[in-house]
């Protein structure tokens, strides 16, 4: 076995000292001499024709702008659908309309909430499925079919008809909302050069800088972006959310502008989780092994696609979970409706599919008579073998393995052996993809530089978003040079200081910036002052366009149900994860805990509900996040192993802990309540109430 | 936003304020600040009841406690006298908001906000808590806070008003037990709360979260305390006389019926035991 000097130890983080004194800047933090704040104008209605906008007059040194304002009012993206302010049709309750500008934010705001909008009202699609009929109401002239994919392996009417037990069920999956502690925040001004300078809290600086050079007509060369210390992105930061609105404002009047989200705007307007509607049928030999995969599934986009497209293929190919299913049928299909836009949010369409898998493997397994292990074990992906949609698994996999090791843990030993009584347990397992898969850049470019004083920098066109990327390439570099950490210095997403390398997103920065550090490195090493590396995603070689590199995980959960309430309280949830090699052991730790309570949260209360376009939940107070102290008590453990495509062995683990929790839980709950088969999410504790067992009344 | 900023060191000079100024009264603003922002209430001038000796302080009684109105949630919970004396109380303080709002949430701005949801109510309604009230000009008066509640967010103040005190009976032989259905451990908006007393023979229960204000509930109270052998089922179907819940986004008014009774026998296996 190799040995290493950094890799697998948890030295401090790069950027602890500066948060924990409360120096590191995030967006909202910067300021400049006549800095404008901006607020925004939100639509009234979810769908209708926009009239008129009526500013009222303004306060001197105050500033309005509506769509005629920008060059081109497109904001880019795969579909090309959505203006960066509304100006014919609006497609959902609190697009932005226009743009208020005001030397303070109170001031900005209560103009903004003075500007007449006057529409006349479309009738709303609110319901994916609906949306898709003839005679459904129309957001765009083509339709409210935003995207679809269509898939067959093998042939599935044999592979049912070979079966000795098919199952079939449909399930609900809820909207999600990524929830960051930081909202939607930039900071723009000319910098000394006359160039406009953004700083912003993102996920891609460099998305940031061609967007606002087409929406103001100009050349990327006359901006300048970097991201500022960002608070959580989990996917929702991936593309605009408030980047153009302070960039028109300085570019229009030469002053600095500052655009912070509330907490309200980040729930009415912010990119959320898709919803899903999934209908599954699935067959299994009398052994348990599965034959035939036939699923249809509805994601709801909202009112634009923004990455929604991409969601849908991804959640597409982890339909059959990590399984080896030899006959599959999928269709899918991606709507338009007059709902808050859902774009990218950890997991990717991964969580949504997973569910109804995983609750279809623990229903089988009680009707067959083998154990949730059990009947996952017969159905291990390995490598060479072909999933969901047919591409074969080309990464090196050791899940079986990773089982194995997760059947030893405590936990599950206890659910097994020796359960507490009156606790209910359940476990299920899930792969998340690595890249950016099917058809999208996935080239990062990085640069080492020896420093004149000694000791290196590193410069890398991606974002710490609060993972902790800065300190795993900082390791992976300093065990390439051979340096100590301390010499390490690295600098990320700025277009001034390092080049572009798509989004911090896609559990890819890790495993592709540390292939391209490491040989980088290599030819620093070799004597060079400054050393560049390009490196692509394997699946970019690929034909099908599919991922090539997956992690896996094991999750399992013990809880308890309070019978006069019905009430879940998770008590212990403990996972294994197949992630190849392990780069630093400690924020390995936090992102698989982290991963856990935002499932947790989805699997329990959070859910943004639309009755005619209108959000039921509007902030936190009705949205329902857990709390510290609803948080179970965590453990985790890697299977020790490396991937041979990766740095060091690693593969990227970013969003795997968001992909197994739900179904776990729902099969725990379910042990407790004999005769409920949980269908949606967040588990109905009125339901829980009718079955829980041994009732108080 | 123009609002003043009052904080008068004397009962006098807060009712002069009220008089003069129009603004209202603030305890720790965790209900008055949140309805401000939401445009729910006027950006009226502010007078801080905080700097009010006669408001503050936990006092053993010949027959209980007396709690000033300006005891905040995290005092009443570090306090062993209120943890000792009055114990649903206790368990109720510990439940509400989280840290930051305990250490500002008052018990005289929980009574006061008369929302169906206070958590203080409950326990107060069913140890029969009373409330002494400084009425401007100088008179004090008492008022049960049984028949302080008078309907959704009101409550018996007249204007000017100041509740001072919460006296509450804790005869040595009572016990008690409260309950708490929220969404989540912390920072929860009750659905339903539940509060039992038993002092001897003499039981007595109140409920929030379950009619347009906290109730108590005589019947189901009276039932409880009685000998008769099916006593446990008459103060159950007392009780789902004797509250009103509705649907909204916390829970159905069937699932909170059904948690009432539930919680009930709860207390009763507990107090019983
Ligand atoms: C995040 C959050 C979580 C919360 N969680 C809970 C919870 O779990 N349970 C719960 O019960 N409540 C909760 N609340 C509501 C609130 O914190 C409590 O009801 C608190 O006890 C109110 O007290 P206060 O001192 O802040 O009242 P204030 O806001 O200061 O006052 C409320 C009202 O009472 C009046 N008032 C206050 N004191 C007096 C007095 N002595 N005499 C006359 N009038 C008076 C005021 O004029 C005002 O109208 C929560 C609030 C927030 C913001």
């Amino acid at each position: 076995m190799e040995s290493f000097r950094i890799i697998g130890t948890s030295p401090p983080r790069f950027d602890t000292p500066d948060k924990a004194r409360g120096r590191a800047k995030y967006a909202g933090d910067y300021t400049a001499p006549g800095l404008l704040h901006v607020a925004l104008v939100h639509a009234p209605i979810p769908h209708g024709i926009l009239k008129t906008v009526k500013v009222p007059p303004l306060p001197d040194d105050c500033y309005a702008f509506t769509a005629k304002d920008f060059a081109v009012n497109l904001l880019p993206s795969v579909m090309n659908d959505q203006p960066a302010l509304a100006e014919e049709h609006i497609r959902f309750l609190g697009e932005p309309v226009a743009i208020i500008a005001a030397p303070s934010a109170e001031l900005a705001r209560g103009i903004a909430s003075s500007v007449q909008v006057d529409c006349t009202p479309l009738p709303v699609v609110d319901d994916m499925r609906a949306a898709l009929l003839a005679d459904a109401p129309k957001l765009f002239d083509a339709g409210n079919l935003c995207s679809e994919l269509h898939s067959e392996k093998g042939d599935v009417a044999a592979g049912f008809a070979a079966s000795g037990l098919v199952l079939e069920d449909s399930f609900e999956l809820p909207v999600q909302n990524p929830a960051f502690l930081e909202p939607e925040a930039c900071f723009t001004r000319i910098d000394d050069k006359g160039r406009l300078a953004i700083i912003s809290s993102t996920q891609n600086a460099f998305a940031d800088r061609s967007a606002c050079a087409q929406v103001l007509g100009i050349p990327e060369d006359q901006i300048t972006s970097k991201a500022a210390t960002v608070g959580g992105g989990f996917g929702g930061k991936d593309g605009n959310t408030s980047q153009v609105f302070p960039a028109l404002v300085t570019w229009k009047t030469g002053r600095p502008a500052k655009y912070v989200f509330t907490r309200e705007e980040n729930m009415m307007c912010g990119m959320k989780r898709h919803s899903a509607h999934i209908e599954v049928k699935v067959g299994f030999d009398l052994g348990g092994k599965l034959l035939a995969y036939e699923g249809r599934m509805w994601m709801d986009t909202g009112a634009y696609a923004v990455l929604g497209p991409a969601v849908l293929g991804l959640g597409t190919e982890h339909m059959t979970g990590p399984y080896l299913v030899p006959h599959v049928k999928l269709d899918t299909f991606l709507s338009y409706t007059n709902h808050t836009p859902a774009s990218a949010m950890r997991g990717f369409g991964a969580p949504q599919t997973a569910f109804a898998i995983e609750s279809l493997m623990h229903r089988a397994a009680a009707a067959l008579g083998l154990s949730d292990l059990e009947i996952r074990r017969r159905n291990i992906l390995h490598r060479g073998e072909r999933i969901s949609m047919g591409a074969p698994l080309e990464c090196d996999v050791a899940f079986e393995e990773a089982l194995d090791q997760f059947s030893k843990s405590e936990l599950v030993r206890e659910m097994y052996e020796r359960p507490e009584a009156g606790c209910g347990y359940g476990l299920a397992c899930a792969m998340m993809s690595c890249g950016m898969g099917k058809h999208v850049p996935d080239t990062v470019h990085v640069r080492l530089e020896r420093k004149l004083g000694g000791g290196y920098l590193v410069r890398v066109g991606l974002v710490d978003i609060g993972q902790g990327g800065q300190t795993t390439l900082g390791m992976i570099a300093a065990e390439a040079l051979g340096a100590e950490l301390h010499e390490i210095e690295v600098r990320l997403a700025d277009s001034e200081e390092t080049s572009d390398s798509g989004s911090t997103a896609a559990s890819r920065m890790t495993y592709i910036c540390g292939k391209a550090i490491i040989e980088a490195a290599e030819k620093l090493k070799a004597g060079q002052d400054a050393a560049e590396a390009t490196v692509a995603f394997p699946e970019i070689a690929g034909e099908d366009g599919m991922h090539k590199v997956f992690s896996f995980i094991a999750q399992c959960v013990k809880l308890k149900i309070d019978e006069a309430t019905g009430a879940v309280k998770l008590l212990r949830v403990h996972n294994t994860t197949e992630a190849g090699r392990i780069i630093h052991p400690q924020m390995m730790a936090g992102q698989i805990f982290g991963g856990i309570v935002m499932s947790e949260g989805y699997a329990l209360t959070e859910q943004i509900r639309y009755r005619g376009g209108v959000p039921l939940e509007k902030d936190f107070s009705s949205y329902v996040l857990p709390t510290a102290l609803d948080a179970p008590s965590m453990t985790n453990d890697n299977y020790d192993f490396s991937e041979a495509t990766g740095p060091y062995g690693a593969k990227g683990v970013a969003e795997a802990a968001t992909v197994a929790l739900a179904p776990a839980v729902t099969a725990a709950v379910e042990q407790l309540c004999p005769g409920l088969a949980i269908k949606s999410l967040p588990i109905d504790r009125e339901e829980v109430l009718k079955y829980a067992a041994g009732g108080e009344a | 936003m123009g609002a003043k900023l009052y904080r008068p060191r004397t009962l006098d000079e807060a009712q002069s304020l009220f008089k003069e100024c129009c603004g209202v009264y603030m305890a720790g603003g965790t209900v008055l600040l949140v309805d401000r922002r939401h445009g729910a209430i006027p950006d009226a001038d502010l007078i801080s009841l905080e700097a009010i000796p006669e408001l503050t302080g936990i006092r053993e009684t010949t027959t209980g406690l007396s709690i000033g109105a300006l005891v905040t949630m995290d005092a009443l919970e570090a306090s062993e006298t209120v943890r000792r004396r009055a114990y649903p109380l206790w368990q109720a303080a510990r439940e509400v908001g989280g840290p930051q709002v305990r250490n500002r949430a008052t018990l005289g701005g929980n009574l006061c906000s008369a929302t169906p949801s206070a958590d203080a109510a409950p326990p107060l309604l069913a140890m029969d808590a009373s409330l002494t009230v400084a009425v401007p000009g100088g008179e004090e008066r008492r008022i049960p806070l049984r028949s302080f509640f008078t309907s959704f967010k009101k409550c018996a103040l007249r204007p000017g008003e100041i509740v001072t005190r919460i006296e509450l009976p804790a005869p040595p032989d009572s016990d008690g037990r409260f309950y708490k259905v929220g969404r989540r451990s912390a920072l929860a908006i009750s659905c339903l709360t539940l509060a039992v007393v038993r002092s001897g023979n003499t039981w007595s229960v109140a409920v929030g979260a379950a009619a347009p204000t906290p109730v108590w509930c005589p019947e189901t109270s009276a039932a409880l305390s009685s000998e008769n052998a099916d006593r446990i089922d008459r103060a159950c179907a007392a009780l789902q006389r004797e509250i009103a819940p509705i649907d909204d986004r916390w829970g159905t008014a069937s699932y909170r019926r059904t948690v009432a009774e539930r919680l009930l026998r709860r207390a009763l296996r507990e107090l019983e035991a």
